[in-house]
């Protein structure tokens, strides 16, 4: 059989196990607005790391920081520094978010904010805006499902394809089982992608360089410009901190 | 310790972190060499300030769960 057709099969199984997830997760939740918005405020740790990590780490994590890392050297270590400081502040804000929301039942943004200025024209906005907000976001995640399916399958199976299966399986599970099957899914895919990523990490520095400090060592000896911060452009050039 | 002093400290910790792995409070550390276990300086540098980030923040939360009475939420 041919690779790509293995290849296809294995993401095919991998979403069907993923959906099959999703659906399970969303029967535990009450049949209420709460129940499929908020999952019943019900998350204990394991699913609520995942969730949040799932927040920061998006195919941006799998695409976009790798190929950063490669093109523009120590410019990338700033995802490092934002995954861990930009979720620091909800050590404080979330507690008082999820006390408010178990108070008054808030379930989205527009009514926490609304609960605080009473206003519909207030809610109506930020409902708005939140929803704008997601575009991109959604946006880069179909691209980003896309363009994997497309690379791993030698292009036999197109980017629109792919994308449209994937997002469709999400959508399938996010509306017949709402918050409950994104967090389990979420965990799922989050233990999955944490193991790849350390695997991968500390393999292949092994396996092609015989070491992470090895392979840094290289690095400096053959592209010192790559790993003198703040990196490069992205036209190759040094970057400068813009002062 | 008290609750108040601890929020105090972690958000200190935190802001001392915002200063130092961005610029301009990152310019000295801002070097590819000595490599750091095997990591680049400014790497190494950063993987500190959030090994320290996990470790006060689960302090605070040592401090939070003696304060707490509800058991979730915000005391």
């Amino acid at each position: 059989m041919e690779q790509w057709i293995v290849v296809t099969i294995i993401i095919t199984l991998y979403l069907g196990l993923t959906l099959t997830i999703g659906l399970l997760a969303g029967r535990k939740q009450s049949d209420s607005v709460a129940g499929y918005v908020a999952a019943d405020r019900s998350f204990g740790l394991l699913v609520m790391y995942f969730v949040t990590g799932a927040s920061v780490f998006s195919a941006f994590a799998f695409l976009g920081g790798p190929g950063w890392a490669y093109s523009r050297g120590a410019a990338a270590f700033y995802i490092l520094a934002y995954g861990a400081l930009g979720m620091a502040p909800f050590y404080w804000v979330g507690p008082r978010v999820a006390a408010l929301g178990r108070r008054h039942g808030f379930v989205t943004q527009a009514q926490l904010i609304t609960g605080r200025f009473p206003s519909r024209n207030l809610s109506g906005l930020i409902a708005l805006l939140s929803l704008i907000a997601f575009v991109p976001y959604v946006t880069l995640q179909m691209r980003g499902a896309g363009i994997v399916i497309e690379a791993v399958t030698d292009g036999n199976v197109p980017i629109w394809l792919g994308s449209a299966v994937a997002y469709g399986i999400v959508i399938a599970y996010v509306l017949s089982a709402g918050a409950m099957a994104v967090g389990w899914t979420n965990t799922f895919q989050g233990i999955f992608m944490v193991v790849i990523a350390w695997s991968l990490g500390l393999y292949l520095p092994n396996a092609l360089y015989g070491g992470i400090g090895e392979m840094f060592t290289q690095i400096v000896a053959e592209r010192p410009d790559l790993l003198d911060p703040p990196g490069l452009t992205a036209t190759g050039e040094a970057w400068s901190w813009g002062a | 310790m008290s609750l108040r002093t601890a929020r105090v400290l972690a958000a200190g910790y935190h802001l001392a972190m915002l200063y130092f792995v961005t610029w301009p409070g990152i310019l000295p550390f801002a070097k590819a060499e000595p490599l750091v276990l095997g990591l680049p300086f400014t790497m190494a540098w950063i993987a500190v300030w959030i090994a320290g980030s996990v470790i006060v923040l689960a302090l605070l939360d040592r401090v939070e769960k003696k304060h707490r009475i509800d058991g979730g939420g915000d005391a």
